[in-house]
């Protein structure tokens, strides 16, 4: 069984929720694991507008890290 | 060559800057396509321009508005006077006159379900000028479809990112953005931004008509005016994509 020290994700925040949140890339200590909203410690977001990726593919932000993932939240912007 | 008899001696010289890059042959490659820009707005101008600088034979125009003066901080081939004249029009005047070479046709009209077949099929390429995402989403699912590569941007402020779709090579639009995130009907925006994102456009689509360099299959690039960054995030076709599924 893995030890909590080792479960650590890779978070890269993007646009205005790196502004909001103070940083870009960080490794994190998620202990026994937790949603992706708590990554943002309340910070608000449109969740509509924003996209999830956990390993280079789509989540939410209801998405479990367990460990290991690299997570990165960015607004998704659409005008032409 | 045979290939290489429909440049002439103007052409040559119009484009030596540039076939030093990926040769007559590249070149020769641009004037046989056909691309469509999806859009002649923010990003569908700068474009459009570049497309025909770069000598791209034909260049289909589709739009369904007509220009209005908040256009003009940022859809650079529409000009003051040309403000209540089709967007189509008004590019095409422009592109015709700074490259006598390249055929533009305009369709003043909406892309939708019963004309985007049609349109997608008669051209190599799509460029995503767009600014609501059911086009988008549509535009993607018919490229996919028939395995035509389109170049995906967006903007907004001095934020945008940018996906190329080549069907069978990674990632579509849908893969990535599951969803149709809500559309703007006005949004703040600096020209230069969809300025920034258009040239990255065109640069994608020269690559991938040419068969020079290695096109952006597979990541998202981000650009953020207000700190002068660019990334770059790695993303994967979904396996269950609704549009890649059928494929």
């Amino acid at each position: 069984m893995r030890s909590t020290e080792t479960r650590k994700v890779c978070v890269k925040l993007l646009g205005y929720i790196a502004e909001m949140l103070g940083f870009r890339n960080r490794e994190l200590n998620i202990g026994k694991g937790l949603r992706v909203r708590e990554l943002l410690k309340g910070v608000n977001v449109d969740e509509k507008r924003i996209i999830v990726l956990i390993n280079g593919k789509p989540a939410n932000m209801d998405s479990i890290l367990r460990g290991g993932e690299y997570v990165v939240i960015m607004p998704v912007v659409g005008g032409g | 060559m045979s290939a290489l008899a429909g440049l002439s001696e103007e052409e040559l010289a119009r484009y030596d800057r540039q076939i030093r890059i990926f040769g007559r042959e590249g070149q020769q490659r641009l004037k046989n396509a056909a691309v469509m820009v999806a859009g002649v707005g923010g990003l569908g101008s700068p474009a459009a321009l570049y497309l025909a600088a770069a000598g791209v034979g034909k260049i289909v125009l589709v739009d369904k508005e007509r220009v209005e003066l908040s256009n003009l901080n940022r859809q650079i081939l529409h000009w003051t006077g040309d403000i209540g004249t089709p967007k189509v029009r008004s590019a095409a005047e422009k592109l015709r006159k700074l490259n006598p070479h390249v055929e533009v046709e305009e369709v003043f009209a909406e892309i939708n379900e019963s004309n985007i077949m049609d349109l997608v099929k008669r051209v190599d390429l799509v460029i995503d000028g767009m600014d609501n995402w059911e086009t988008r989403y549509l535009i993607n699912r018919v490229c996919v479809e028939v395995g035509r590569p389109f170049i995906h941007a967006g903007v907004y402020g001095m934020h945008g990112q940018m996906l190329v779709i080549i069907p069978g090579k990674g990632p579509c639009l849908q893969c990535v953005i599951p969803e149709p995130p809500p559309s703007a009907e006005v949004f703040p925006v600096l020209g230069t931004t969809p300025g920034i994102l258009a040239m990255m456009q065109v640069t994608e689509a020269v690559k991938i008509l040419t068969g020079y360099g290695q096109p952006a299959v597979g990541k998202m690039v981000i650009y953020d005016g207000t700190t002068m960054t660019f990334e770059e995030i790695s993303v994967q076709k979904r396996e269950d994509c609704p549009v890649c599924r059928k494929k």
